[in-house]
């Protein structure tokens, strides 16, 4: 056995290449847990086009701040594959890696001899992870987003409680950048799931990572509701926008209160017991009418205004500590500050400062705490094409070994 | 071809759906996984519903199924100094233990990362809670859908300018949680191939949530306002919405990410004088004409079939796609062509379609997996079998209950 390494993925090299929010984010999640990661960039304008923030004057902090975010930690080389002789530099690179993330025009990279498929085939040691919409297969070109990969996967369709009309109440995405963040963690897991197979079968693989199957995925109780009994169960107004039973204020939604909004599960009868005895044990509870929980989930609209009258006396905070005294799983909405200032974020130190454009800007941190091979973030990312001759020059070197 | 984990071992302690969502990404991979279940407090899953038709019982609920393919069971009463120490011999044949009880479940019942190291030194353990294991919420009650509401998600999702809205479509909280869990295991048997040495992987399932928003943290850090819900539209880009299409609730997801994209869009449109304006090309402007640009759109898109209008669009190199039901997306093309959906065999319910990963990998997914075990279906298979316990023995303690 060799001495135990400081990080999991200490030796091992990355290269990602091409351009994307989800590939960034793949590249992130392996160099902070130790992986050699080389960013390939066409120019700068690849780097910060899929992740630019809006004009105005905000625009270059926020910018600097996604960048050292996504792309610190690693290194950078500027190489264009249209060019016959840098083309086969990318070559030679690629075939000292363990694994090649990529995402971009994959018509482009088809046109160019450079399809995965054909990497996967020259390179038989490299685990090869393309990030696409959706998939290899006959979708391989479409143009890829994240709402659009929201919007095909199913997700965009359930976000969102049901809704009073249908033509002024799209479809939603959930905030941010979901897919994108989603595959690239899952690019980032793929990638290891190729060490894994490499390990077993002395061979690299081709780990074809879609956007819309990751987040499809995620839907596997929605596609078990339709296939098993065709029904919203659970009254959550899955399949029909307009059902009453899966209002705002209904199970998992928002409920109104005196400062804001909270969320509750009260799915089995001790949790909504505890709710009652939070409220005061209240008379209007004790209708037959509302003894089960698929009860209230059909006669919500009477139980709402006595349940929201009482939550409206009272702030997110009161509600969230009275019912999880009683172990009833609720919690309050909170925007980005109040999540910042909660105590248990500040008891885990989960926020770290990022410093940009002198002050610091509070960040998520480590999500994953490995305790012998912790999570390290470089916050300062390459100046792109910064590693141009250091990284090729690498290429004539001697020695370069896989991991055990 | 081997799998990518064939010959790993899992002693399977979690329940619900983040752990197991992990763990059964684990067995489609190859991954020997026991699952160490109540047989009397029954994992959630099994009695929440859809229930099948032809099996009603613990055995026959969609939401088990779809989060257990490929695992083994066996029922232990933790309670139960016999059964503790059968948990402890399981592991002991184990490459890693992952549970997700609530804060102190796991060593009320006298087991813990120190006894399972003691039986198998290199053992990797997850461990993980709805708002971490440490701090002073540790202990808080947990479940997927309202944690989303802590973790800052829902106060950015909703219609524009709007309240916060349920962001749960895909149990969210749960299976992002899950996902993270599977690339920390991943990480861990890295580490632990290269130098022998076992670790304990830990998360908070609210922390992975917020860790995949960072653009609304930073635009916080930026600015000093605190971001609210934006609907679909994006601070960047313009146009990207979801618009109305032919037929009651139908939508098509058109995202436009540069200037020749928005030169296709118009042309594809027949060049409308009101888009058609030369200022127009220029993304502050679109920015600023964000409504009227949008009610173009959506009268132009409204008479016309989502996908045909969505296929026209991608030939012109402009990201777009159908917003999918959920019957559209148990049909989906792309996944289906990926073998994204498989087939499972239950010995009570029969066939039953199933959704898998977000990988495809040639050789390794596609397969059909062995299907969700029913209730202690492997326990003579796993005690007398695997372990070698006396036959006598194994009746005991099924009698005395410490198997059941």
């Amino acid at each position: 056995m060799s001495a135990p390494a400081r990080r999991a993925l200490d030796g091992t090299r990355v290269v990602e290449w091409g351009s994307g929010r989800a590939l960034a984010y793949a590249g992130r999640q392996l160099a902070d847990h130790g992986a050699g990661v080389v960013l390939i960039e066409r120019d700068a304008a690849s780097r910060t086009a899929p992740i630019a923030p809006p004009p105005g004057a905000s625009h270059d902090c926020e910018l600097e701040a996604r960048v050292r975010w996504l792309h610190g930690g690693k290194r950078s080389a500027t190489c264009d594959p249209r060019d016959p002789a840098q083309r086969e530099q990318l070559l030679a690179l690629f075939g000292r890696a363990d694994v090649l993330l990529l995402e971009g025009n994959i018509a482009e990279l088809d046109a160019l001899g450079l399809s995965p498929e054909s990497l996967s085939e020259r390179f038989p040691a490299l685990v090869v992870v393309p990030i696409t919409l959706a998939g290899l297969g006959s979708g391989r070109s479409l143009r890829s987003s994240d709402l659009v990969a929201t919007a095909m996967s199913g997700l965009a369709f359930y976000t969102g409680a049901t809704v009073p009309t249908l033509e002024d109440n799209p479809p939603l995405r959930p905030g941010g950048y979901q897919a994108e963040y989603t595959a690239g963690l899952a690019a980032a897991t793929g990638a290891l799931v190729g060490l894994q197979l490499r390990r077993r079968s002395g061979r690299g693989s081709l780990v074809d990572t879609s956007l819309q199957a990751s987040l499809a995925s995620f839907m596997r109780m929605t596609v078990a509701y339709r296939l098993y009994e065709g029904a919203d169960v659970m009254g959550l107004g899955i399949f029909d926008r307009l059902a009453p039973t899966g209002k705002r204020s209904t199970l998992w939604g928002m409920v109104p209160c005196k400062d804001g909004y909270f969320a509750f599960q009260a799915s089995e009868q001790w949790q909504w017991d505890g709710l009652m005895d939070m409220m005061g044990d209240p008379e209007w509870a004790k209708a037959p009418e509302f003894e089960l929980p698929i009860d209230r989930t059909i006669r919500w609209a009477e139980i709402e205004p006595h349940f929201v009258g009482w939550c409206l006396e009272h702030t997110k905070k009161e509600i969230f500590h009275e019912a999880q005294a009683r172990h009833v799983p609720v919690f309050p909405c909170y925007d980005v500050a109040e999540l910042i200032a909660d105590e248990q974020q500040q008891a885990r130190a989960y926020f770290v400062d990022l410093p940009v454009d002198g002050h610091l800007v509070k960040v998520p941190g480590a999500v994953l705490h490995l305790d012998k091979t912790p999570w390290i973030h470089d916050n300062e990312p390459p100046a792109p094409g910064q590693h141009t001759a250091e990284v090729f020059a690498e290429i004539t070197e001697v020695g370069h070994a896989a991991p055990a | 071809m081997p799998l990518p984990l064939e010959g790993i071992r899992v002693a399977d302690f979690s329940w619900v759906v983040a752990g197991p969502y992990c763990t059964m990404g684990l067995a489609l991979l190859g991954a020997e996984v026991i699952k160490i279940e109540s047989g009397v407090h029954t994992d959630l899953m099994r009695r929440l519903p859809p229930a099948h038709k032809l099996d009603p019982s613990v055995d026959g609920s969609g939401v088990w199924h779809m989060l257990n393919l490929g695992k083994k069971s066996v029922t232990l009463d933790l309670s139960q100094p016999d059964a503790q120490d059968l948990a402890v011999e399981i592991v002991r044949s184990c490459d890693i233990a992952i549970e997700n009880f609530a804060y102190g479940v796991f060593e009320h019942f006298n087991l813990s990362y120190e006894r399972f190291k003691e039986a198998k030194p290199d053992i990797i353990m997850v461990r993980s809670a709805g708002l971490g294991r440490t701090g002073p919420y540790r202990e808080f009650a947990t479940f997927g859908p309202p944690l989303t509401a802590y973790t800052g998600l829902a106060s950015v999702t909703g219609q524009d300018g709007g309240a916060p809205d349920r962001a749960i479509a895909g149990i969210w909280s749960d299976h992002v949680s899950g996902l993270t869990s599977l690339c920390g295991v991943l990480l861990a048997l890295e580490h632990r191939d290269r130098t022998g040495e076992g670790q304990v992987v830990e998360y908070s399932m609210a922390e992975t949530v917020a860790g995949q928003i960072p653009e609304a943290f930073i635009e916080y850090g930026c600015t000093g306002v605190v971001p609210g819900p934006i609907g679909n539209r994006d601070r960047s880009l313009c146009p990207h919405g979801i618009y109305p299409a032919a037929g009651l609730d139908r939508w098509i997801a058109i995202v436009v990410q540069s200037e020749a994209e928005w030169d296709a869009l118009v042309l594809l449109m027949g060049s409308p004088a009101q888009l058609a304006r030369p200022e127009l090309r220029q993304l502050a402007a679109r920015l600023a004409a964000q409504p009227e640009i949008d009610a173009a759109i959506a009268a132009w898109t409204g008479p016309q079939d989502p996908f045909e209008l969505a296929a026209r669009l991608q030939a012109a190199g402009i990201s777009a796609g159908n917003v999918s039901n959920c019957d559209e997306l148990i049909a989906d093309p792309y996944l289906h062509e990926r073998g994204f959906y498989v087939q499972m065999e239950h010995p009570t319910v029969g066939t039953m379609t199933h959704a898998a990963l977000p990988w495809a990998i040639e050789g390794v997914t596609g397969r059909n997996p062995a299907h969700a075990p029913l209730l202690g279906e492997h326990n003579w298979e796993i005690f007398v079998d695997w372990l070698g316990m006396d036959p006598e023995r194994f009746s005991e303690l099924v009698a005395n209950g410490a198997i059941r």
